[in-house]
Formats: C-alpha cells, sequence, structure tokens
C-alpha cells in the first residue's frame, strides 16, 4: 500500500479561468455547463479538405490580446497563450493581483500541436530548405507553464508535465503536494491544448471520431470530438486563503496515479480501478462518500465501457451520478481533466451536477447509471472525483470536497 | 526532509564521431550514440518504437541492472518512471504528419504511430517495456528537463505515491531534429543521448540491500528572466541553502550554452558570484543534448562523486538554463551513508 506522510497543510481552490469552446472565464463556463450547451462547430482552424469527420470543440472567439497584460501573444504558440490565458482569468478569479511565489504547472498532450504541425509543413514544402525560426523556437511543450509564469510575473517553481490526456489531473495534483508539503503558498495549475490536423487525422484513422456530436455514455455512440482549450486554477493553503479572506470554492482532498503498463492507447480497468482505490485512500475519503464522479467519459466504445466496469470495481454495481462535459466541450487532451476539475469544483460550490449533454439513449451494457442527461441538475455535492485516463496508460484521479465555512 | 539517493544509473553518451551530414540543412552534424536498438531491445519493442524511446529503454535498464533493482509483482506498483523531453520526438512527429500531406486522404496515417507524437511516449514504452505500473510521469521542460525530473520525482516520492523512481531525459538526435534546430537559429553541433537515475529515499535503498551511488541535495527549477543574472545567483543560492552544503565543498560544476549571448554571460557571471570552479560545459564530448545535456552532466557527476574523488563531503552541481524564462539547479553529494546529519 502506498500512503502519503501525514498532511499538516490543507489545500483549496481559490480561483477558475476556463478559457473553452462553451465560455471563456468561470461566469461564462459555468452557465454554458450547467444549460448543457455545446461547444461544438465545424473546425475553422485548418482545411479539412478529404477528411470525413470536420467536427471539433474550437475556441474561435479567443483572443489572447484581450485577456493577456503582460506577455506579447505574438512570441508564443497558441497551446501557451490558451495556458497563459487561463492563469491570468484563475488568478483574476481569486482576487490576486501578482503571483510572484506561485508555482505554476501545466499539462499537456501534444504541447504546441499548432505550431509543430505548421513547421512540419514547411519541412515538406518544396519551395524552401528552411523552417521560419519563430514558429521552430515556439514548439517545445515546456512553453506552456513558461508563458502562464511570465504572465503572472512568477518566479516560483515551473514545470510543463507531458502525460497526455490526464495532464490536468497531475497538474492539479503536483501543485497539491507542493502546497500540502510546505514548499509554496500557491500554485497556479491546469492544461492546455490545440487543435491541430494530424492530431485530428490520428483519431480519425484510429476510427475514434464521432461524425457531429460526442455522446458518451449513449447507445449510439460513435466517439470523440478533437478540442482545444486552456483552463487554471489557483490553488492555496487553506490557512493563507482564510488569512486572506478568499473565496473557496472546495478543497482538493487528494489524487492518485497509477500506470497500465499494457498497451498504448487502450485503457485498463483494473488499473483505473486502482487509480481510484489510491485516490479514495489518500484523499481519506471512502467509495459511498462519493457525491460525483466527472467521468473521463470520451464517448469511444471502449473508454465508456472500461471506465464504468472500473468504477464498478470499486463502488459497487451502483455508481454515483457519473457524468462527462466531453459531450459539451469535446476532448480537449492536455486540459480536459483541468476542465473536469472545473466542473467539480463548481459543482461543489455551486450546488450542481453537471450534465452529460447529449445522452439520448443510455448503453444497456452501461446501465444502471445516472449520467445526468441534458442539463445540470441541483444537488448538495460534498465530495466529487475526477477521473483522467491517457494514452500510455496515464491515470490520475483527483478528489475534490466541500470546505465547511 | 527524508534524504533521496541515487542508486542506480544508466547513461547513453553520443560519440563525437558519429555524425550525419547528408543535407546542408542539417547543420554541422550531430553527435550520435552508437548502439543497436534491434540486439538490445528486440525487433518487436524497437518496430513501432521512436529512438528517443529506444536510447531511454536502454539507459533505463542499464540503471535497473546497476541498483540491484529487478522488478517484479511484489513492486511494480509501488515503482514509478519520470521522463524529461523536449517534444518527444520531432523526427516521429513529422513522420506521421508526412502522411497528412502526401496520402490520397490526409487522415490515412499510421495509426501505430499516432503514439509516437505524444509527449509520454517514451515513459508509456518504459512501463510496457520493464512492467513498472507505479505513477508514470513525463515532465516537458527543454534544457531543464533532467533536472526537472529529478524533481518531479523527488516531489513524488516525498509525498508517498512510488517508494522508487526511475528517472531521467532522453534526446533523440536525427536530420529531422537537426533541420529543427537550424531553422531555430540554434547554431553548435547537436548531441544526443539518455541518462536515467534510480531513485529512492535513503532508508528504502538500505533496507532493500542497494547502495546510495549519489544523494540528491536539492532540485530547483524556476521561472523567471534568465538574462538577470541576478535572479540565476537567487536561484542557485536557493539550491545552495536547500542543500545545507558548503560551496566550496563543489569539486565540479557543469553548465550548458543556450545560444544566447545575454543569457551565458548572465549564467556565467551568476556562476562566478556563487562558486569559484569553473563550469564544465561538456560540449566538445556530448554536443547540445538539450532535453539529455542536463541529465548526462548528472550521471557524470554522480560517477566522479561515487568514484571517490576528492572527500566524502564533495559535491557536485548542474545549472541548466532555458532562455524561454526558466532555470533548474541540482545539487548532488557522494551517497556514503555516514555522511548523512
Amino acid at each position: 500500500m502506498i500512503g502519503g506522510p501525514t498532511r499538516p497543510r490543507r489545500v483549496v481552490v481559490t480561483g477558475l479561468g476556463p478559457v473553452s469552446s462553451v465560455g471563456i472565464g468561470v461566469s461564462e463556463f459555468s452557465a454554458s455547463i450547467r444549460a448543457g450547451r455545446s461547444g461544438i462547430g465545424p473546425i475553422r482552424s485548418f482545411d479539412t479538405s478529404g477528411f470525413e469527420y470536420t467536427y471539433a470543440g474550437e475556441v474561435p472567439d479567443f483572443d489572447p490580446r484581450a485577456l493577456l497584460e503582460r506577455i506579447d501573444p505574438a512570441a508564443w504558440g497558441r497551446s501557451a497563450q490558451f495556458a497563459a490565458a487561463a492563469a491570468r482569468l484563475a488568478l483574476r478569479d481569486a482576487g490576486l493581483e501578482e503571483a510572484h511565489e506561485a508555482a505554476v504547472v501545466m499539462g499537456t498532450t501534444c504541447g504546441e500541436s499548432a505550431a509543430l504541425a505548421e513547421l512540419v509543413r514547411m519541412r515538406h514544402a518544396p519551395e524552401g530548405p528552411a523552417g521560419d525560426t519563430a514558429t521552430a523556437s515556439q514548439v517545445p511543450a515546456s512553453r506552456l507553464a513558461l508563458a502562464a509564469a511570465a504572465e503572472l510575473g512568477s518566479h516560483g517553481e515551473t514545470l510543463t508535465l507531458g502525460t497526455a490526456c490526464s495532464a490536468g489531473n497531475y497538474a492539479v495534483g503536483y501543485g497539491y503536494d507542493l502546497i500540502s508539503a510546505g514548499e509554496t503558498n500557491t500554485a497556479v495549475v491546469g492544461g492546455a491544448d490545440s487543435v491541430a490536423r494530424y492530431i485530428h487525422a490520428g483519431f480519425h484513422r484510429l476510427g475514434a471520431l464521432a461524425d457531429t456530436v460526442c455522446r458518451p455514455f449513449d447507445a449510439d455512440r460513435d466517439g470523440i470530438l478533437t478540442a482545444e482549450g486552456g483552463v487554471a486554477l489557483v490553488l492555496e493553503d487553506l490557512d493563507s486563503a482564510r488569512e486572506r479572506g478568499a473565496r473557496i470554492y472546495a478543497e482538493v482532498r487528494g489524487y492518485g496515479m497509477t500506470c497500465d503498463a499494457s498497451h498504448a492507447v487502450a485503457p485498463d480497468a483494473e488499473s483505473i480501478a486502482r487509480c481510484v482505490q489510491i485516490a479514495h485512500a489518500r484523499a481519506e475519503v471512502k467509495a459511498d462518500q462519493v457525491d460525483y464522479i466527472c467521468a473521463h467519459g470520451t464517448g469511444t466504445r471502449t473508454n465508456d465501457k472500461v471506465e464504468t466496469e472500473a468504477m464498478r470495481a470499486v463502488f459497487g454495481p451502483v455508481l454515483p451520478p457519473m457524468s462527462s462535459i466531453k459531450s459539451m466541450l469535446g476532448h480537449t487532451m492536455g486540459a480536459a481533466s483541468g476542465f473536469g476539475a472545473v466542473a467539480c469544483v463548481l459543482g461543489i460550490a455551486e450546488g450542481f451536477l453537471p450534465p452529460t449533454a447529449t445522452l439520448a439513449a443510455i448503453d444497456s451494457e452501461l446501465a444502471p447509471l445516472d449520467p445526468v442527461a441534458g442539463v445540470g441538475r441541483p444537488a448538495d455535492v460534498r465530495i466529487a472525483q475526477n477521473n483522467g485516463f491517457a494514452f500510455g496508460g496515464n491515470n490520475a484521479i483527483t478528489v475534490f470536497g466541500k470546505v465547511e465555512p | 526532509m527524508r534524504s533521496v539517493v541515487i542508486s542506480g544509473v544508466g547513461r547513453l553518451r553520443p560519440e563525437p564521431t558519429a555524425t550525419h551530414n547528408e543535407a546542408p540543412s542539417a547543420g554541422s552534424g550531430a553527435h550520435r550514440v552508437q548502439f543497436d536498438p534491434v540486439s538490445l531491445l528486440g525487433r518487436k519493442f524497437t518496430r513501432y518504437r521512436h529512438r528517443a524511446t529506444q536510447l531511454a529503454a536502454v539507459a533505463c535498464e542499464m540503471a535497473l541492472k546497476d541498483a540491484g533493482l529487478k522488478i517484479d509483482d511484489e513492486n511494480r506498483l509501488s515503482v514509478g518512471i519520470t521522463i524529461g523531453t523536449t517534444v518527444g520526438s520531432f523526427a516521429s512527429t513529422v513522420d506521421f504528419c508526412m502522411d497528412t500531406h502526401t496520402q490520397a486522404r490526409p487522415y490515412l496515417v499510421d495509426a501505430a504511430s499516432f503514439p509516437n507524437t505524444v509527449l509520454n511516449a517514451t515513459a508509456a514504452g518504459l512501463a510496457i517495456r520493464t512492467g513498472i505500473r507505479g505513477a508514470n510521469a513525463t515532465v516537458a521542460a527543454g534544457p531543464l528537463a533532467g533536472i526537472a525530473a529529478l524533481r518531479q520525482a523527488q516531489v513524488s516520492l516525498n509525498a508517498g505515491h512510488v517508494g522508487v523512481v526511475v528517472a531521467g531525459a532522453v534526446e533523440e538526435q536525427t536530420l529531422d531534429e537537426a533541420w529543427w534546430h537550424a531553422s531555430a537559429g540554434h547554431e553548435g553541433v547537436r548531441g544526443e543521448g539518455a541518462a536515467m537515475f534510480v531513485m529512492e529515499h535513503r532508508q528504502t535503498a538500505a533496507l532493500a540491500g542497494r547502495s546510495a551511488r549519489a544523494e540528491l541535495l536539492a532540485a530547483v527549477v524556476r521561472a523567471g528572466d534568465t538574462i538577470d543574472s541576478r535572479f540565476l545567483v537567487r536561484t542557485l543560492e536557493t539550491a545552495m541553502r536547500i542543500s545545507r552544503s558548503d560551496p566550496r565543498d563543489l569539486i565540479s560544476v557543469h553548465a550548458r550554452r543556450t545560444g544566447s549571448d545575454d543569457v551565458d554571460r548572465a549564467q556565467i557571471a551568476a556562476l562566478s558570484a556563487v562558486t569559484r570552479r569553473a563550469p564544465q560545459w561538456d560540449e566538445e564530448v556530448l554536443g547540445d543534448c538539450l532535453s539529455a545535456h542536463a541529465a548526462l552532466q548528472t550521471a557524470q557527476l554522480v560517477e566522479s562523486l561515487s568514484d571517490g574523488q576528492g572527500r566524502s563531503r564533495s559535491t557536485g552541481l548542474v545549472l541548466a538554463v532555458d532562455p524561454a524564462g526558466a532555470v533548474g539547479v541540482a545539487v548532488l553529494r557522494a551517497g556514503r551513508a555516514e555522511e548523512e546529519s
């Protein structure tokens, strides 16, 4: 059994910064999630000629200049801009003006995929031997956290975690570890990824893309929709947050990580169940205390089946309400579990269950299951669990709880 | 803070002679590792895995062997892997993307190679290879990757997520990488390699009968303006303070030239403010190994510390600076248990 040391410091969430296809900023995002609004549309960021599947969850309204205060967006790639904008929004939402000492931790699947795709296009272009210097300089994935740190003026610890589609949870967890160990008082954590042609092609080829609607847990689900965005949460130690009179959304109770070590892309129910058990043990919660599960819920046949099976292995036949916000956002990759964390935290703070917006008829193979179909449902959420799985079997699950005033 | 030690080291260093200079855009050649992945790792493992994963897999197995750590059903859940990288494998992304431009339909890509475009392909491949099923992490940190991996592993160990981490960093060098760096305006000879370290608390190593090759006294990664030598000095001083060691005990100091004159001036000024020891850049031996550079320097440091050079309280320091806005510092000491306070 892997157990943590005694944790003298509690960690709370005091700021949220979503930059998503269903809203930029916490109030817009929260209203959209409650209403079950979709952020999916025809792809605009690349030429979809020749593709059979042409929908994604882009953020066409993203204007980095309107959000960023310190860094020049032109010097950074799209994913770094998402990360920095999300960090700025989260800091503002936390009522903090500066974050000189804050740790800045971002997760991602493909890093600067849009810049990479552009650079590779140049590599194959017949007209020239060299790529554009600015684009070539923008591709290191490390720049996601560096952009966010520069935007916040942080001189604190910084890290970009490249653990694919659970990277948002890894980032939340890393920030939590730093604060609970007393290494920092504040951490701005989250994730970012961008829609890119080659990633769309990869999922297309795997047969994992949905036509126009992502329908997690539905009998007719046909896959994911690629998507993008940036998300950040401000984490603080409880005492400092209370001292400065911060609004506290929820507490990070703990998290767990496991690795399947079996297949590059297929999920593994046993390894996921073990991840849930570790997360619960470290968060000191029992399965029957969990009021809500924010599912990884990609909407592929395999994921939703394996995920449900893994949850049953821990919770027994009756699961808590379990929904997928990917029904609205699509799969935002490295940002996905960061958005899941925001959904959990809002559910706890505002008293609702985020919905699986697109569900028409539940897959009988997954039943009985309460996927919170349609729109958000009022509920007292005291403990929420946020699932994140990934290529390479990188599982990470975070647990959030209500903080009594 | 509990003492974290390195109980095994595996590394693949490049050979200065092994250059590729086929293309004019490939810059001035590269230092590459001479190894035969198929004979070392087998055809099945190497077939769909990129060079970075192959390099890291060999280094990982060397590190496990060096530590005498055998992965089995008793320990596989409590061992983790952390890999430091810059973009994973640029060449794999190039290959994969090429099909989107050249095939009859843009989605007629090679599905089996898709995971190779993702940053965590190496860490995932190592887990499959070794059967290690504890926390599996990838840190994207460019030139800081080796130090960021040590730091992430230290945090993971101290938080109790895992009992042992095999951590390190890797960089591959192909014509595609050479083209990328030439496009970015990076001068100098490119290099590649991998270094992996078996990391654990001193007590864990002692209970298992593994000896500490070196102790990680500090691993610090900070964001900031790297042209400002005062910021670099502050970070170096932070690392020395955390290490609770005396700069006079430093027997070697390693650093990497960043390619930015302003940043390099700042790091030289900062180092000279903290230590009288002249930095080793290691470029003539390694080339510029980017994400593997600091990891290979750390491996060299562990070797010199554990070879008994200098006194038992001897320490060494590795500095890595990313002009994009971050600095990393690792401080290590010879691993002798009697030195523990």
